[in-house]
């Protein structure tokens, strides 16, 4: 038998175990935890037999052993045991892992009284969740199928470089580990499409450079030394110069416009494919992936990081590389025109590169400090004016008013503060700038006196026009790196994104009916959203082809979580669901979502006309059609109203339609579709029973050779169904007809009662 | 009159008190909380006579939850069943004896944990996630965060709240009375 580690089990560990006479072959599930019984940090391990369940808990403790053979020093480790449990599982009842606040604990019914098992800090909640399951199954079958659990061996899930847990299972990223030139090499490899591009902005990168380091040669060492100091000069040679400098400068620009049109247009086809390319793997995922984050930030946040990366290429890199050509070529022309000269001129570079570097990074702080301050003062304006119904209706706005005048005066501040802290240190810094060329001055022009070192009075105002070109690029290199640092957290992101692996997984090899002929069945069926908290707790049910059935029980019980399941937005922890008993897992995707429509509680309609928005689901259906379809739903009537009928703009900021004219529509929807299994999850809560008997009447026509699940909490609605079934906490509570449940008493006896109540206090019922 | 309207309110919403009077709480013999109390049976919600008498018996084991957790962790703790039904409610755990009290305080204690950072040794980011080195009363610790800035929730006051990759929660009582190093770290982030 292959032992299933959940976690690493140390090799002190495992002696420990079989010191306490724990035969390792019979162990199927091993975890760790990190959480003691009082609660304290310290080392738990759990062992699961078949007969029992082992708890040891204490602290590994690490000695210096001295040294081995070969002169390595030897740790040592103790496992200092504090607690050792043996829990017989025929004496245990199925254990229950208890969520606290930031931790968890395992608890069990022990001989008839809840007993700990082990407590878990939220680090380690994924193993107790498989605890739990792994006994839960051994005492319901005596046995475990270990190979369901293949996927929970700790090794799937660590970082292969330094052993941490993944911080998200779906993306498998270790960011400790994460390689940033691998980052730069994916990144390279978009931009590699466009080489040839890429090469062209390069020649004119070293264009550029070259005219910028002619430009103070010709006016200042030509000007001065070979004409103005040439009595056989006229004026027509100083003409020629300055013709020259213009031509070089016109040059110049030219070569600066082309590669800054070349370079814009690569970092837009870059950050387009890019974009492209995050929003296929985006509609792919799952829906956990979007209920995990916020969506709406998601979008905003891959739109920003496109947008910085944009930036960086199209303003941040030219110029990096430019500078960095442009410093090498002035630095080279200077060193071969004065040696000496240049090497005290170089001496201040550094002192201004760390000037320069610590004033960027102060700035960025102020910057990051203004940032936030300004997103608190967007998100008050945007929250108030949202709610401004609720704040007028409470006659707040005195209050709101304060609040908008405090984050208003913080934002303020935090700008001020930036203004201020450039006003007085910028012209501070120019004037250690000026010390520099002071030095270029005064030993230039004692070598000029002089005539030391070859220097002419030209060649000197050349060397001062080459000093003021090399602070350009340092300030610019000193900036680059935050500028650089920021790019790669967006790269990053957005390749996060790229690579996240879809929780709901297509199979390879998935089998393809003929046909559907809509047979549903839950076997055995358990789901949570978040570890440790049960939804669907072992629900069985089973939907005869063409049936309609019923899914009665209070708000929370998880009754649109079944249709989530069965429409595979989730996938199930255990047990299965099957369609035409066939496992949804098998069914590739296309077959599901042509066979299965939902109509959910939460209505959505893209911006668009209705006619669109109906016809979403099958873009080529006649107009025809669209009419029958909204007919059924009872939709056309209202939408004739309209002046401009199906052709109607509904969404954002158009015509806003009511809870039950978005139902309806959203109905028709589904209609078109005409699938073989309809789900309606409240679908007629938002309307009038007029309205909501309207359609279920046309539904009954539409669902004679259609499989549908009603869900409803209105026990009117569900008056047509074959068959009901009661959900309470995520279990099955009761299924059967409407006459049978009545005669049960149970549930749906007592919800009926209720509800007849009602109708009687206001004088309908018999 | 206003008053008048809001002590209607809280007559009709029928809060039941634990006090020293109607209640007594002990210990199961593995250790949980338990309660024997004079109270209203808990019956269906979906009969529609409830019999809302107070009898004495014996609940067993109970479970609580704080109102309040950050302002007022000792006031309006409600005391549930399993399945997270209402009991009742206490008002004010100090009320309570001093054996009750302490059978919750245990309790509560380690439903809340929650280590109390000191001082922050080291916060790195690096490719946008978080990595922290702090002090906390229950010694030395390291975690990891992700999207930091929407992780660290400001609760009244200064007291901060820090969740890490996995869930788990850390508090700073009082951001402003960290020492000058570690908050010039956390500044960035609140």
């Amino acid at each position: 038998m292959k032992t299933v580690y959940v976690d690493k089990i140390p090799a002190v560990v495992s002696q420990y175990f079989a010191s306490e006479s724990v035969d390792w072959d019979e162990i199927l599930i091993a975890l760790r935890s990190d959480l003691r019984a009082d609660g304290s940090r310290g080392d738990c391990f759990v062992l699961l037999s078949a007969e029992a369940a082992f708890v040891a808990e204490g602290i590994i403790e690490f000695s210096s052993a001295g040294r081995n053979a070969i002169g390595e020093s030897v740790r040592s480790e103790e496992f200092k045991v504090s607690r050792f449990e043996r829990f017989a599982l025929s004496s245990l009842g199925e254990p229950k892992a208890e969520q606290l606040i930031s931790t968890g604990r395992v608890v069990a019914e022990f001989e008839g009284e809840d007993k700990l098992l082990f407590n878990f800090s939220s680090a380690c909640k994924h193993g107790a969740s498989v605890f739990c399951r792994a006994v839960g199954e051994l005492k319901k079958d005596n046995k475990l199928d270990l190979s369901t659990y293949g996927e929970e061996s700790y090794e799937l899930h660590v970082c292969k470089k330094c052993g941490r847990r993944y911080p998200d299972e779906e993306l498998k990223i270790c960011p400790n580990c994460m390689d940033k030139a691998r980052l730069v090499k994916r990144l390279a490899s978009l931009f590699f499409r466009y080489k040839r591009s890429i090469a062209m902005v390069l020649i004119a990168f070293a264009l550029i450079a070259g005219l910028g380091v002619i430009t103070p040669y010709i006016s200042s060492e030509k000007l001065y030394d070979e004409v103005l100091a040439n009595p056989d000069s006229v004026a027509f040679d100083v003409l020629k110069i300055v013709l020259l400098i213009v031509g070089v400068r016109i040059a110049a620009l030219c070569v600066n416009l082309l590669s800054g049109a070349i370079s814009s247009t690569v970092a837009a086809n870059v950050t387009y494919d890019l974009k492209k390319m995050i929003f296929n793997t985006i509609s792919n995922l799952s829906l956990g992936f979007f209920t995990n984050r916020q969506t709406g930030g998601l979008m905003t946040q891959v739109n920003s990081d496109s947008l910085t990366l944009y930036w960086f290429f199209c303003d941040g890199f030219p110029y990096l590389v430019l500078n960095i050509v442009q410093l090498v070529v002035i630095m080279c022309v200077m060193l071969s025109q004065n040696l000496v000269l240049a090497l005290y001129t170089f001496v201040t570079i550094p002192v201004f590169f760390l000037a320069f570097k610590f004033l960027f990074n102060a700035f960025d702080k102020l910057h990051a400090k203004s940032y936030s301050k300004r997103r608190s003062f967007n998100s008050l304006v945007s929250d108030v004016l949202n709610g401004m119904r609720v704040v007028k209706s409470f006659s707040r706005e005195d209050e709101e008013l304060n609040r908008f005048g405090k984050r208003n005066k913080d934002l303020a501040e935090s700008r001020n503060e930036i203004q201020t802290f450039s006003a007085r240190i910028f012209p501070f810094l120019y004037y250690l700038l000026r010390i520099g060329s002071y030095v270029v001055w005064g030993v230039g022009g004692w070598q000029v006196m002089n005539a030391t070192g070859d220097m002419s009075y030209g060649r000197l105002m050349a060397f001062i026009g080459y000093f003021s070109l090399i602070y350009g690029p340092i300030e610019q290199l000193a900036d680059v790196s935050n500028w650089w640092s920021e790019t790669l957290n967006a790269i990053q992101r957005l390749f996060e994104i790229r690579d996240a692996q879809p929780e709901v997984r297509e199979s390879q090899s998935p089998i393809i009916p003929e046909e559907c002929k809509g047979e549903v069945e839950f076997r055995d069926v358990t789901f949570s959203y978040v570890e440790n908290r049960k939804v669907i707790d072992g629900v069985s049910f089973n939907i005869p082809a063409g049936t309609t059935l019923g899914i009665v029980g209070q708000t929370g019980a998880g009754k649109s979580t079944l249709a989530n399941l069965l429409t595979r937005l989730y996938d199930v922890k255990t047990g299965g669901v099957y369609i035409d008993g066939v496992n949804i897992k098998d069914l590739p995707f296309d077959f599901l979502r042509e066979n299965i429509a939902i109509v959910s509680q939460e209505t959505y309609l893209f911006r668009g006309s209705i006619l669109e928005n109906i016809r979403y689901a099958c873009p080529n259906a006649t107009r025809e059609q669209v009419i029958a379809a909204a007919k059924t739903a009872s939709a056309h009537d209202f939408i004739v109203k309209y002046p401009d009928g199906y052709d109607t703009e509904i969404g954002f900021g158009k015509k806003d339609l009511s809870g039950g004219e978005k139902q309806r529509i959203s109905i028709a929807r589904a209609l078109l579709r005409d699938p073989k299994i309809l789900i309606l999850d409240e679908a007629t809560a938002a309307m009038d029973t007029q309205t909501e008997r309207n359609i279920q009447s046309a539904l009954d026509r539409l669902t004679e050779n259609r499989t549908t699940v009603i869900i409803a909490h209105r026990l009117s609605t569900l008056r047509d169904a074959d068959k009901l079934i009661a959900i309470e906490n995520g279990r099955v509570a009761e299924s059967g007809t409407a006459q049978e449940l009545l005669k049960q008493k149970g549930v749906y006896y007592k919800l009926y009662k209720l509800q007849a109540e009602a109708l009687k206090t206001v004088g309908i019922g018999e | 009159m206003n008053e008048n309207k809001n002590d209607n309110f809280l007559d009709l919403a029928e809060i039941t008190y634990l006090t020293a009077d109607n209640s007594r709480f002990y210990r199961t013999a593995n250790g949980f909380p338990a309660l024997e109390a004079v109270l209203p049976k808990i019956t269906d919600d979906l009969v529609a006579e409830q019999d809302k008498t107070p009898v004495k018996q014996d609940l067993g084991r109970v479970f609580f939850h704080r109102c309040f957790p950050f302002e007022t962790p000792d006031e309006y703790i409600s005391v549930l069943n399993k399945d997270g039904r209402e009991y009742a409610m206490i008002r004010d755990l100090n009320s309570l004896p001093a054996e009750a009290q302490e059978i919750i305080r245990v309790e509560l204690d380690r439903k809340y944990l929650c280590p109390t950072v000191h001082k922050i040794k080291s916060l790195k980011e690096k490719l946008d996630y978080s990595f922290w080195e702090v002090e906390t009363d229950r010694g030395d610790m390291t975690f990891s965060m992700h999207d930091t800035y929407r992780n660290i929730a400001r609760v009244g006051g200064g007291m901060l709240i820090i969740t890490d990759v996995d869930g788990n929660r850390y508090r700073i009582e009082d951001v402003a009375k960290l020492d000058r190093k570690s908050f010039k770290k956390i500044e960035l982030y609140l």
